[in-house]
């Protein structure tokens, strides 16, 4: 642990400990310091970008700062949600690693007061080798084991497999819940005379020097420091979210904070800084499981599934009768003080009292006042060149240039379509979670929507994540937006104009300063879309340090939108009938990620792929009038945003069966493949089913919706001009879920 | 008094953890394993008052109701 | 209580996790009363019309799924609810426990390919015998599976048993109600999806039909059991 913190405590940084405290630190400060002044927890390179980003609004209740951002969606109902990364554990322990990432995500849920809905994941391998499948493998396994277990319907997300992950996957995990608006717990009221409550599992030696490990390049030295990854246990975790929910319910508590990164240290001084108050902490009655452990050790452990709250003396006995009725550990571990210190106490002795100030706010942060917004909007063209990003620069398959002509055949990109395992059916993911537990799943993995009903206020709520590599890597700032303003078509898709976003950035090095060019320009881009469209941004995560010797990843921002949705139970599920499709905006094949798998199997670089130019005022009113349109006419059609796949999958997925066809018109707004596989600011495929007459607002016929073509009686064909395509040999293909990609052949034989 | 309960799956009842190993070390290269089997050991240990008739018995009932089921395990109970 | 309302009992063990859906779903109608019975109870304290024990990890699935219910006080009340005659059904882990505590023949095992399967199945009725399924009218239901243990598993003996003694009471199926190979899910014995006790007043079955009871859901098919066991 010494060469950990020699490696993490920068001169820069003991020179202001040193200058904070006046006197040399002791071991258990340092050990403080050095987890709290990590990127992870004290956001050293990220905060100069994060703080220019809109975070208020007339819906918000909580935001950054707390354990998970809350927005009211109407008067009965709010929705507490965050996203965050466990991308470095899962490359070490892909089992473990998930599993703990669902179960940190769902304390920060419940820990203010609500209680978890949904579960979704955002997943990114490189599954073209042995080793990259056993992690996808043992990913998914993780994250359902954990969800499963615990009773929270895992509904929803997104899979990719690009070659820059090859040794840094991702792995996202949201969660949800919903409270009533006055139900708000925070991690920020604790009063002067508040006895600490600690509650969960015993505190053992896993998981120390976690969050500094998160911060981080994976070498094959840290590949070795397993003892770092923590092992979750998701029975205690269903208990202590029973038992924190009652504890809230009964009004017990002041102030909840969940035992993440960092976990006691973290915990203790946040509640108590952020009440505006100090702390005293009793190492000794902390529940321990590891004898001769150390103060160092204690203050660092991420043993999972503990909890931490603050309690006003007359509610000590209630809080007590309530956790007397669970199978698990509790202890008062310290008190809440008028001075703003942290004294933390082991052994008869003092081994830490260090100023809250200096502790939480002292951290040195970088500065990047040079990297101006113009700068930021320059950025770094990608696309030819993509050096330094990892398994790229030689095609992806065979590894010599296929002989394709330029530009590509529409059958040589429905070959790519057919053979990587984007487009395929995720079915062989989201069968290992459990998405219809509690019965408000509208719409789950493998529907349109990702859709949660609420019997109680008889409302749904839509959920967006959405994330596009490709563009990303091609140009931060101008593929973020573009990023946004897919994420905000899928929710008005969805029914739903977005009231909240949260964002876990995932980049490489933070010490290098392309990244950073690469993180200002996400960060611009996304106060651009939130100024735009009012939506403000509630909580987020930043993971740096996603690269190896191989190379870095893709910068991949991935983004999750939350709204209270116009559609209901009463939703329209097409069901066979014939009727009229119609097309909004103007699909380029370029921009699109069919293309851009093309291109990387042919000469692994992204050479000629473009990112749509967004314009967000546009997508807004074009948004808004789609919204008008599904409460015009409830249950009457189907929309769908045209995202990854374009237009094709949407018809692949919906209306290839064996009594229909679909046959486009003659005059298409572009070329067939920019149709059926592009991408473009805002595009939409509607279905308008013959018995439904409907009146296109103003505003979209401005916008210029046209005909796009029909679904008639037939036999699994689309028809297109001097084009047949066998759209149920497609689907066959996609239906085989992803399987062959994913297993080793040689696993599955006897 | 120390008791060790061995359980393990009865011959012809699947356990496809232990097959799939046994294909994955077949694929490395691991050649002549003829079958592979899992044993699970559960150790109790009693009280100093408790006398040693009263411990088999109860090392009996938990093993036969709890730490295995008749119908998959066959167990077996070792004094250590 | 004086009105004649049906109570319905819904056991909740630690790491019980449907036990609020399975109280939605068999309470709809105004007749129906049910109430959350803690397994750390030992009784029902009253009389009840019918017992559900629910899906989900009861105590975290260690050891084996449903193993250490055998541990629970409310053990003792469900033998001598099941020797009463009383309709009992364990869905899921609730099967899981059933077969645990040797209520109902034969035990799960992990799935055949060793995952978590969700999705949807076909079930078709074998045997109305159990008061669940007496008023199930069509001889087809849908209703979703959630489990990664759910290969129900019996000895050839067993199994020869179960059919002389009308106990099998659910198969896996397909769309048209075909029992296969290729519409079993997870491998089990006999393509069984739920078997009864003897006497037929215990079923446990896999499938979740309070998955497919509430009005917002798109299939209804389990509203079939619970107005069985109302009726």
């Amino acid at each position: 642990m010494n060469i950990l913190i020699d490696q993490i405590l920068n001169q820069r940084q003991k020179d202001t400990l040193l200058a904070g405290l006046g006197r040399d630190p002791t071991p258990a400060e340092v050990a403080m310091v050095s987890a709290m002044w990590s990127e992870h927890c004290g956001y050293t390179h990220s905060r100069h970008f994060l703080k220019t980003l809109p975070r208020e609004g007339e819906h918000v209740l909580a935001g950054p700062g707390e354990n998970a951002g809350i927005i009211r969606l109407h008067d009965q109902l709010a929705v507490a949600f965050k996203i965050e990364s466990h991308n470095h554990p899962s490359a070490v322990v892909p089992y473990q690693g998930a599993a703990t990432g669902v179960g940190g995500i769902l304390r920060d849920i419940f820990t203010m007061g609500s209680e978890p809905i949904a579960l979704m994941n955002s997943l990114h391998f490189d599954i073209r080798d042995h080793r990259g499948k056993w992690i996808a493998e043992h990913v998914v396994d993780g994250i359902a084991d954990y969800g499963n277990c615990t009773g929270i319907p895992t509904v929803g997300g997104e899979y990719s497999s690009y070659p820059w992950y090859v040794d840094n996957p991702l792995v996202n995990v949201v969660c949800a819940g919903l409270l009533k608006p006055e139900q708000v717990l925070k991690a920020s009221t604790a009063q002067v005379g508040d006895r600490v409550l600690y509650f969960g599992n015993k505190t053992g030696r896993d998981g120390i020097a976690g969050a500094i490990f998160a911060s981080l390049n994976l070498t094959e030295a840290t590949r070795e420091q397993k003892s770092a990854v923590q092992v979750g246990d998701p029975f205690m975790g269903k208990l202590i979210m029973q038992a924190t929910l009652e504890l809230i319910r009964a009004g017990v508590p002041s102030a909840m904070q969940d035992m993440g990164a960092a976990g006691i240290t973290c915990s203790t001084s946040e509640i108590a800084h952020n009440s505006g108050l100090g702390i005293t902490v009793e190492l000794d009655a902390v529940p321990v499981r590891a004898p001769g452990i150390t103060a160092e050790e204690i203050l660092l452990s991420e043993s999972q599934e503990r909890m931490l709250a603050t309690v006003p003396p007359d509610r000590l006995a209630q809080a007590e009768e309530i956790l007397n009725r669970y199978p698990l550990d509790y202890a008062w571990i310290g008190v809440i003080e008028e001075t703003p210190d942290m004294v933390v106490r082991f052994q008869n002795e003092t081994v830490a009292s260090a100023p809250l100030d200096l502790l939480i706010d002292g951290c040195p942060v970088e500065d990047y006042a040079d990297l101006t917004d113009d700068v930021l909007r320059a950025g770094k063209e990608r696309a030819s060149d993509l050096s330094g990003i990892a398994g790229t620069g030689r095609p992806l398959l065979g590894g010599k240039p296929s002989t394709n002509p330029e530009p590509p055949t529409l059958s040589a990109l429905l070959e790519v379509y057919a053979e990587t395992s984007h487009y395929a059916s995720a079915r062989h993911i989201y069968e290992q979670f459990d998405y219809e537990i509690n019965q408000r799943t509208l719409g789950g993995p493998g529907d349109d929507h990702t859709l949660m009903y609420d019997a109680a206020s008889e409302r749904t709520v839509a959920f967006t994540l959405h994330s596009r590599s490709p563009w990303t890597l091609q140009h931060a700032y101008r593929g973020t937006r573009a990023v946004l303003a897919a994420a905000w078509r899928r929710s008005i898709a969805a029914g739903a104009y977005p009231l909240g976003l949260s964002n876990c950035l995932n980049y490489p090095s933070a010490d290098r300063r392309e990244t950073m060019i690469d993180f200002g320009g996400t960060t611009l881009a996304m106060k651009e879309f939130c100024e735009a469209l009012g939506i403000p941004v509630t909580g987020g995560n930043v993971s740096f340090y996603n690269e190896s010797e191989v190379g870095a990843i893709a910068p991949t921002p991935v983004f999750v939108l939350v709204g209270d949705s116009v559609l209901g139970p009463d939703r329209y599920r097409y069901a066979g009938a014939e009727g009229q499709l119609y097309l909004l905006g103007t699909p380029d094949l370029t921009a699109g990620d069919v293309y851009a798998l093309w291109r990387l199997r042919q000469d692994g670089t992204l050479s000629g792929a473009t990112v749509p130019t967004v314009d967000f005022a546009q997508e807004h009113q074009v948004g808004q009038a789609l919204l008008d349109l599904y409460r015009a006419y409830p249950g009457a059609f189907a929309m769908r945003d045209v995202g990854k796949g374009g237009v094709f999958k949407r018809i692949l997925e919906q209306f290839a069966r064996a009594d229909r066809d679909v046959v486009l018109n003659d005059d298409l707004p572009a070329a067939l493949p920019d149709v059926l596989l592009g991408e473009g600011p805002c595009t939409y495929l509607l279905f308008v089913p013959d018995a439904t007459t409907l009146e296109w607002p103003a505003a979209l016929q401005a916008a210029g919706i046209r005909p796009l073509g029909r679904v008639t009686a037939g036999d699994g064909k689309l028809l297109a001009p001097a084009v047949e395509l066998d759209l149920l040999k497609y689907r066959a293909r996609a239906d085989k879920s992803l399987e062959p990609h994913w297993i080793d052949q040689l696993e599955l034989a006897p | 008094m120390k008791y060790s309960v061995q359980v393990k799956i009865k011959d012809g009842v699947l356990d496809p953890e232990m097959e799939t190993l046994q294909r994955l070390l077949r694929r490395s290269g691991v050649k002549g394993i003829r079958q592979l089997t899992h044993t699970q050991q559960f150790v109790l240990e009693f009280d100093d008052q408790v006398d040693a008739t009263e411990a088999e018995r109860v090392a009996r009932t938990v093993a036969g109701d709890v730490l295995a089921n008749p119908e998959i395990h066959d167990w077996t109970l070792d004094v250590l | 209580m004086s009105d004649p309302a049906l109570r319905i009992a819904i056991i909740d063990f630690h790491g019980t996790l449907c036990e609020r859906d399975c109280a939605a779903a068999f309470g709809q109608a105004a007749h129906v009363e049910t109430m959350l019975v803690s397994s750390e109870k030992d009784s029902f304290s009253g009389p009840v019309h019918a017992i559900v024990v629910p899906g989900g990890f009861s105590y975290g699935d260690y050891i084996r799924p449903g193993a250490m219910a055998r541990t629970a006080p409310i053990t003792r009340a469900l033998y001598a609810a099941a020797d009463a005659g009383t309709p009992i059904i364990g869905i899921c882990n609730g099967f899981q426990i059933l077969c645990e505590i040797r209520l109902l023949p034969g035990v799960l095992l992990k799935n055949r390919d060793g995952r978590f399967i969700c999705r949807e199945t076909g079930l078709r009725v074998q045997s109305r015998r159990s008061p669940f399924l007496a008023g199930v009218k069509p001889d087809v239901l849908r209703v979703p599976i959630a489990h990664k243990y759910g290969q129900y598993y019996c000895s050839a003996e067993t199994l020869a048993e179960l059919q002389a003694n009308d106990q099998i009471a659910l198969c896996y199926c397909d769309d048209e109600g075909q029992i296969s190979d290729a519409a079993n899910p997870n491998g089990s014995v006999g393509h069984i999806a739920g078997v009864t006790n003897k006497a037929g007043n215990v079923l446990g079955m896999m499938p979740h039909p309070e998955r497919r009871a509430m009005p917002w859901h798109a299939g209804k098919d389990g509203n079939w059991m619970i107005e069985s066991v109302c009726a």
